[in-house]
């Protein structure tokens, strides 16, 4: 099952009684720390040298000067750590992810790229690359304040967040022929995403737009029928970046979330299976003041993509309970509790005193209604 | 050897796959003939001794008596070799039944033409080494740990302990004594030597989707490494038996009662999903339209996500 170590990074709900009953306010202890790379700490990538699949000695020398040029194109980005590294020769690997995630945790290295490379009957190499970040870097969230209509018995005002954290944590892609500028393109990319999250402000502009280029560059060299999956995770950290623009730049806010949640779309239709977009495009609806039915809709399709993701859950309930849906959001919120028993983790005091409030709220307002 | 020899060899094993074919024929059948002769001779014998005569000729009887002798070892044999291959069989149904939670696919030899040389099939022999060989390495490597251990088993035609090759025919029996939800064969063809494998989906999990599935075709020049890690046999094979995995859970959960059965359909919604982001970039391709893809699969994991509370 999908573990969720990033469950309720944050969760901040102030729900304001009806008839003027006291304000409750629930405050998750990890909420002003955010996930990932952050903390202002050197991104750092380990790049393997590539597998060469069968006994052509030019596979063998396409692999050596793969790496070479790969490590020549991304020494360019100033000022990064990378690290290379080489099997010694003769030394049968069994098992390369496992390897590459050992390296990557002794090297402390978010990323870590791998591969293989084949020649075929043409002379056509061709190459198949990995890639594994841990921790991925960070997502984007936003709070949100929002009564919803209890027609004349007055409302409750939910103040909640939606949390988009990066979930994909691997990236397997396509084959790629002979060339690797389009992977250089794409680690570049997440690279220059990982160096925004760890400033603030005007700081990560330039990293946010450099990102961004990388990944636009890679758009324009990758085809759809060879790599949907990567295609539509460039888009996702696209639509990232400019959620982060429009925090970092808030006179062109609007443009910059208006081409994020294209992105965001469109990567919702290349990929219709990563719960990332549906909740992305969630993020951007909620900032942009699209009808909360949206919101939901689309916080709803995230929650089916990872029933075993008890952020999910947390992040549809709450905007739920802002509809008015009591019901609904204390089901969502039990399931978020049972699949966080179910990967031994016991969930946080707030999710449960959320619950109690909630349910509290739920019976108040039915009282009213009847009333 | 010479051409003499060549054909006087292949003529005595040749008769072997005759034998086969006799052996076929039920005990009862070959026991019933033995009994009925010795009781009519012996009734002759016993008759004419009753009648006053001398009975069957002395050299009569112990003629007989040797033919039948003979004939009784031959019919123990046989029985024995009923009894053995029987225990061969169970013995190995025992050690290539996957474990609980564990997923095996076991990929039987494929069928090969019959005139082919033993030097061709030494060389069919490395290619299919190879072939496992890739497919565990992509299992090994790509397969997600949500879907669990997961193993690839190549079942060569010596060990294999049922007295046909594994076909379109027989695949649901095979399937059944051993305990699979997946298993794969082939056959080659005899003139283009194209090689065409099959998936077989157990009935036991299938819920209404093929349980027959065409896979590929490919050439024996090629490297069976470059449509196994770099092309669309990659997208198969892990959507496929992430599919079998799911489908699998997706049955367990049917039959469990309970807190088991909610995390059950939990965990197989949670594969079917899983198991459709790793082909997504090969959705469009017809073998995994009709199955991964499919209605039919829409339907268990919209069930699955109902089951397990939404």
């Amino acid at each position: 099952m999908k573990s969720t170590p990033r469950f309720l990074c944050f969760l901040l709900v102030c729900l304001l009684l009806p008839h003027g009953a006291a304000a409750v306010e629930l405050i998750d202890p990890r909420h002003a720390k955010e996930r990932g790379a952050g903390d202002g700490a050197a991104v750092k990538l380990v790049s393997m040298e590539f597998e060469a699949v069968g006994s052509d000695p030019r596979a063998k020398q396409r692999a050596k000067d793969l790496h070479k040029e790969f490590l020549t194109r991304i020494q360019e980005l100033r000022g990064r750590t990378v690290v290379s590294f080489v099997h010694p020769p003769g030394e049968k690997v069994d098992h390369f992810r496992k390897l590459a995630q050992g390296v990557a945790k002794r090297e402390q290295a978010q990323m870590v790229l791998w591969g293989s490379i084949l020649v075929d009957s043409d002379g056509t190499f061709l190459i198949r690359s990995r890639m594994m970040l841990n921790p991925p870097p960070p997502g984007v969230r936003t709070e949100y304040l929002k009564s919803p209509q209890i027609g004349a018995a007055g409302g409750t005002t939910v103040r909640g967040m939606i949390d988009a954290p990066v979930t994909q944590s691997r990236l397997d892609f396509g084959t790629m022929d002979n060339e690797i500028l389009a992977l250089v393109q794409f680690v570049s990319g997440v690279l220059r995403y990982y160096e925004a999250t760890a400033r603030a402000g005007g700081d990560a502009v330039p990293w946010l737009k450099g990102s961004i280029a990388d990944f636009q560059s890679y758009l324009e060299v990758t085809s759809e029928k060879m790599d949907r999956s990567a295609l539509s995770q460039a888009r996702l950290y696209i639509a990232r970046a400019y959620v982060r623009l429009a925090d970092a730049e808030p006179a062109h806010a609007a443009e910059h979330l208006a081409a994020g949640g294209k992105e965001a779309g469109k990567a919702a239709s290349l990929n219709p299976y990563t719960p990332d977009a549906p909740t992305l495009q969630a993020v951007i609806s909620a900032r942009t003041h699209v009808a909360f039915d949206q919101v939901e809709f689309y916080l709803a399709r995230a929650a089916r993509l990872a029933p075993t993701d008890a952020n999910a859950r947390v992040n549809l309930a709450l905007v739920q309970s802002a509809q008015g849906k009591y019901a609904d959001a204390l089901h969502q919120l039990d399931q978020a509790a049972w699949v966080q028993q179910l990967q031994n983790q016991t969930p946080p005091p707030a999710l449960l005193s959320l619950r109690q409030h909630l349910a509290a709220f739920g019976k108040t307002a039915q009282r009213t209604q009847s009333d | 050897m010479d051409q003499a020899s060549e054909t006087f060899w292949s003529s005595i094993t040749g008769s072997s796959p005759l034998l086969n074919d006799y052996s076929s024929f039920s005990y009862l059948f070959l026991g019933i003939p033995l009994i009925v002769g010795a009781a009519i001779l012996v009734g002759m014998h016993v008759m004419r001794r009753i009648q006053g005569d001398e009975g069957l000729a002395r050299g009569a009887v112990v003629a007989a008596s040797g033919v039948l002798i003979l004939a009784f070892g031959l019919f123990a044999a046989s029985v024995f070799t009923l009894f053995s291959s029987e225990r061969t069989r169970t013995d190995f149904i025992a050690h290539h039944q996957p474990p609980p939670g564990e997923h095996w696919l076991q990929v039987f030899d494929f069928t090969l033409p019959a005139d082919w040389s033993e030097e061709r099939r030494q060389r069919y022999q490395e290619l299919t080494g190879d072939l496992v060989a890739a497919m565990s390495e992509v299992l090994s490597e790509d397969l997600p740990s949500e879907f669990g251990p997961s193993r690839v088993l190549h079942i060569r035609d010596d060990e294999n302990p049922w007295r046909d090759p594994v076909d379109e025919k027989n695949f649901a029996a095979v399937m059944d004594e051993l305990h699979a939800s997946q298993i794969m064969w082939g056959k080659i063809g005899q003139r283009d030597n194209v090689l065409t494998a099959f998936l077989g989906i157990s009935p036991r999990i299938a819920n209404g989707l093929d349980t027959v599935v065409p896979l590929y075709g490919f050439s024996l020049s090629d490297n069976p490494r470059l449509d196994q890690q770099f092309g669309d046999a990659y997208y198969h094979l892990l959507g496929l038996v992430s599919l079998g995995i799911a489908l699998d859970n997706y049955q367990r959960a049917q039959q469990s009662a309970g807190e088991e059965r909610r995390r059950l359909f939990l965990l197989a919604a949670q594969q079917f999903i899983g198991a459709r982001e790793l082909a997504n970039n090969r959705r469009n391709d017809t073998v995994l339209q009709k199955t991964l893809y499919s209605s039919q699969v829409d339907d268990m994991l919209d069930d699955a996500l109902n089951q397990s509370g939404r």
